[in-house]
């Protein structure tokens, strides 16, 4: 080969080498940052067979005012997000009915939270978040959250710290560690054989104890709502919805009041930490068993009469009543769980991969197994710490 | 005209040298005679000699040289003199010397001069080193005189090991170049090649040390340095002890150091004088500033405007908030904004000292906050922009923070076109340029690709004194592990 032809080769292998590697790429869409609207929350809505789509976009200027400048005063009234709306038969079609709208383009990879109607939810989910789980306007990541009531009013909340509702939902995440399934979460519940998951829920809270004037709405999302195959079939009460939380990610120093053993008719408090709880399915004979155990450690944190646990049998005493109440509790909670059919442990899950002959048995109707089985609750908790550092604080300590 | 040699006519001789110094008013022609009779001639360089040597010492004794020219006795009346210098007959060698500050002395009779050595070229005093300021360390750095370099050299490196070779080049400037490296450390067949090089670099004249360096290396269309240079003799020894070889040239206060590797680049001789720990942890920092300094502006462009869904969400409300009113776009910004610090750079690397600090106070009221304030660029940007100059600013070689300039425009093209892929191809490419460079057949990337702890004790950490006792083997000339050469 001479050299003419070898430097020929050489040329030609470059510009083969430099044209597969641009085309290799997925990186063409490149837009200015004021181009584009930076979206934090969806709301999908139906009304009169119409599917409302409405996005929570920044106004980055608002968002970012330390408020040293003057403009503080203008925009005190002036919010730092505003609302997009488009409809349509499907949620691509009122998408592209809100971008011919809008200004700008809509970018999605920052959107925190999508909030489906409750109306929405009890038809199904899923054929509304399919679109979010194929497209860019959201992330895996991103939140599904049900709103009770219309999933718009959501995105209006004006919170006055975390600038938009959108991201009072992080500040709720990290401080009072409440868990929001996302996107993707959703997705594997979806396909799971309990078929049945516990979303969040948001609801808008007024304030009635602050004069009028003061008042912030202010969200309330818990993790309450009970989803099978997709769809919303009723939400938990209160009590529930933290017994759940404890069971299925654990006790982060969580606060219940407990009956005293030693003094009738008073109330201590005590404060958990522990493991998430071990859910098993057993058959015994031909009814099922959900076996579901808990193990944690304790502390006093309150108590309401100046008796010492001072011995290992007022010990002992102490914490089989706390065993007692946290049975109770978790009872109830598997109870309506069972009424509403809604396997949120995912015992079919564990039946399905230790006994795959028994859930053959079951699978066509588990829903209706899962609330005929029987229940067995196993709690074992531990005193680590009374919290006293000399002595009980409700007893006078006399010198001899 | 046209004689080669001296002859024994004294009349021939200032003959031809009155062609030669023709229009040269410097030249000074003194007229003598000596015991014997004979006419004489003491010619110099009014500018170049010590004047109080040759009226108290030169001509007291020329005056009394008292010998004739004859068949039998040695042609030649230097032993009667007692000073410095040398014999010679021939034009070539006489010219340049009485340029270089000699004397010539002449005789009529004789068929050969006598070149006293009465030099006394201006030169700077050894003074601190300016380019590479130290906080803790020798305070010395080299002056344009070679024989004064050379001498800090000798000084600190008393071992008859050292050798220095000595070469004239530069056909008109007749310039002093000397080569310096320690026996049994330093590669012979580098050195010879060297020496191939420097002797067939055809240049008529010769300022600077730096002439010579693209005439060394082999690849020359690279924007990275493949040869050292420094001003420090400390700097110079430490390197010949490691096997490198250093030309030093007269008339030029820096030394070339060759070959040398990539991260030779980010060790100064502070690493060796403080904390092994201190010293491993800044040269890392180094690295980093390197890192950021061609880094920072293309992953800035990649950031907000591919992939904005990286940049945590606080920081893109800043982003956006800051480009809002910005009337020029992303790319352009940043292109400007490093244009503009090129140029301060500039404008201030020649100026006065005291105007100099007037150009930082506009740069930083102009730029800083006026261009902000009137909305013509974002306060990220000027951020950006001042992080990347101090990264830069940490790489301690003038050359390597040259590269740095131009491979910063380079990944800027790369992801302004391409986004993070872009700039990783960016990336990507250089990497592959540096692995196939070459110093003088060692590898630039030396180090990296080898797996030799002892190497890597002084490469990429310095290690304790204790340990660095055997010095990296990469450089010298080892049977053991010879470099790799084409």
């Amino acid at each position: 080969m001479n050299s003419a032809t070898k430097s020929y080769r050489r040329i030609f292998s470059t510009i083969i080498l430099i044209g597969t590697l641009l085309s290799l790429s997925g990186c063409w869409s490149s837009h200015e940052l004021t181009d584009r609207y930076l979206v934090l929350g969806v709301a999908i809505d139906k009304q009169d067979n119409m599917i409302n789509l409405a996005l929570q976009a920044i106004r980055p200027e608002q968002a970012t005012s330390t408020g040293s400048s003057d403009s503080q005063t203008t925009s005190a009234k002036s919010t730092s997000f505003f609302l997009l709306g488009g409809s349509g038969l499907t949620i691509d079609e009122a998408r592209a009915d809100l971008s011919r709208r809008a200004p700008r383009i809509v970018y999605g990879g920052h959107v925190l939270a999508i909030f489906v109607s409750e109306e929405l939810a009890r038809e199904g989910l899923f054929p509304y978040l399919d679109y979010f789980a194929r497209n860019n306007l959201s992330q895996a990541a991103t939140w599904v959250v049900i709103a009770e009531g219309s999933a718009q009013d959501m995105l209006a909340v004006d919170n006055i710290l975390a600038q938009t509702s959108a991201m009072s939902l992080i500040d709720l995440v990290k401080t009072k560690e409440l868990i929001i399934p996302s996107l993707h979460q959703f997705l594997l519940g979806y396909h799971q054989d309990a078929k049945s998951q516990v979303l969040a829920s948001a609801r808008i809270v007024p304030d009635s104890v602050i004069r009028a004037d003061y008042r912030m709405d202010e969200l309330l999302v818990r993790q309450n709502a009970l989803v099978r195959d997709g769809k919303l079939v009723g939400f938990l009460n209160e009590q529930d919805t933290e017994t759940y939380d404890w069971l299925k990610n654990g006790f982060r120093n969580s606060v219940v009041a407990i009956a005293d053993s030693l003094c009738p008719g008073q109330t201590n408090s005590i404060r958990l930490k522990g493991r998430p709880g071990k859910f098993t399915v057993r058959k015994e004979g031909d009814s099922l068993v959900l076996e579901l155990k808990v193990t944690a450690e304790f502390s006093l944190s309150e108590q309401s009469c100046p008796e010492r646990l001072s011995s290992q049998e007022q010990i002992t005493k102490f914490e089989a009543s706390v065993n007692e109440a946290l049975s109770q509790r978790i009872f109830t909670l598997v109870q309506a769980t069972q009424r509403a059919q809604v396997d949120v442990f995912g015992f079919a899950d564990s039946l399905h991969a230790h006994q795959p002959e028994v859930w053959e048995d079951y699978q066509d109707d588990w829903p209706t197994a899962y609330s005929r089985a029987e229940v067995s609750v196993t709690v074992k908790t531990r005193l680590r710490d009374t919290m006293m550092l000399l002595g009980n604080p409700g007893e006078l300590d006399l010198p001899d | 005209m046209g004689l080669n040699n001296v002859t024994n006519s004294l009349d021939d001789n200032i003959t031809y040298l009155k062609a030669v110094f023709q229009d040269s008013d410097d030249i000074v022609w003194y007229s003598f005679r000596t015991l014997a009779q004979q006419s004489g001639l003491l010619l110099y360089s009014a500018v170049t000699v010590d004047i109080q040597y040759i009226s108290q010492t030169v001509l007291p004794q020329i005056s009394l040289i008292n010998r004739s020219p004859d068949a039998n006795s040695r042609n030649s009346f230097a032993d009667l003199l007692s000073l410095t210098g040398q014999n010679s007959r021939d034009w070539k060698t006489i010219i340049p010397g009485i340029a270089a500050g000699q004397s010539l002395i002449l005789v009529d009779g004789f068929s050969e001069g006598f070149l006293a050595e009465t030099s006394d070229i201006q030169a700077r005093r050894v003074d601190k080193p300016d380019t590479e300021a130290l906080v803790r360390g020798p305070l010395e750095a080299f002056v344009e005189r070679l024989p004064a370099n050379l001498s800090l050299i000798r000084n600190r490196f008393k071992s008859s090991a050292l050798k220095i070779n000595y070469y004239t080049l530069g056909e008109s400037s007749q310039t002093s170049v000397a080569l310096v490296y320690i026996d049994q450390k330093a590669d012979p067949e580098v050195l010879q090649e060297i020496r191939r090089r420097l002797t067939s670099t055809g240049l008529a004249s010769i300022q600077d040390s730096a002439y010579l360096s693209e005439f060394l290396v082999k690849q020359t269309l690279t924007p990275f340095p493949l040869i050292q240079s420094t001003e420090r003799p400390d700097k110079v020894v430490a390197c010949l002890e490691h096997g490198q070889i250093a030309v030093l040239v007269d008339g030029s206060p820096f030394a070339l150091m060759l070959p040398t590797i990539f991260l030779g680049f980010f060790q100064t001789p502070e690493d060796y004088y403080q904390h092994f720990l201190i010293g491993s942890i800044i040269r890392w920092l180094r690295l980093v500033g390197f890192w950021l300094g061609i880094s920072l502006p293309s992953l800035y462009i990649a950031a907000t405007l591919f992939h904005p869904e990286m940049v945590p969400l606080r920081l893109l409300f800043s982003l956006s908030a800051a480009r809002e009113f910005v009337p020029i776009s992303t790319i352009a910004e940043v292109l400007a904004m490093l244009l503009v610090l090129d140029l301060f750079r500039e404008a201030t690397l020649r100026l006065p000292r005291t105007i100099g600090q007037a150009i930082g106070i506009v740069g930083a009221l102009v730029m800083g906050q006026a261009a902000v304030a009137a909305g013509a660029i974002s306060p990220i940007m000027v951020i950006i922009l001042a992080l990347t100059a101090v990264a830069t600013f940490a790489v301690p070689t003038e050359e390597m923070r040259g590269t740095v300039r131009i491979l910063s425009y380079v990944l800027v093209a790369c992801s302004g076109f391409l986004g993070l892929y872009g700039y990783l191809l960016g990336l990507s490419a250089i990497f592959l340029h540096v692995s196939s460079l070459e110093s003088l057949g060692v590898p630039y990337l030396s180090s990296f690709g080898t797996v030799h702890t002892k190497e890597w004790n002084d490469v990429l950490v310095r290690a304790p004194w204790h340990v660095l006792k055997s010095k990296p083997q990469i450089l010298e000339s080892q049977e053991s592990s010879p470099p790799r050469r084409k």
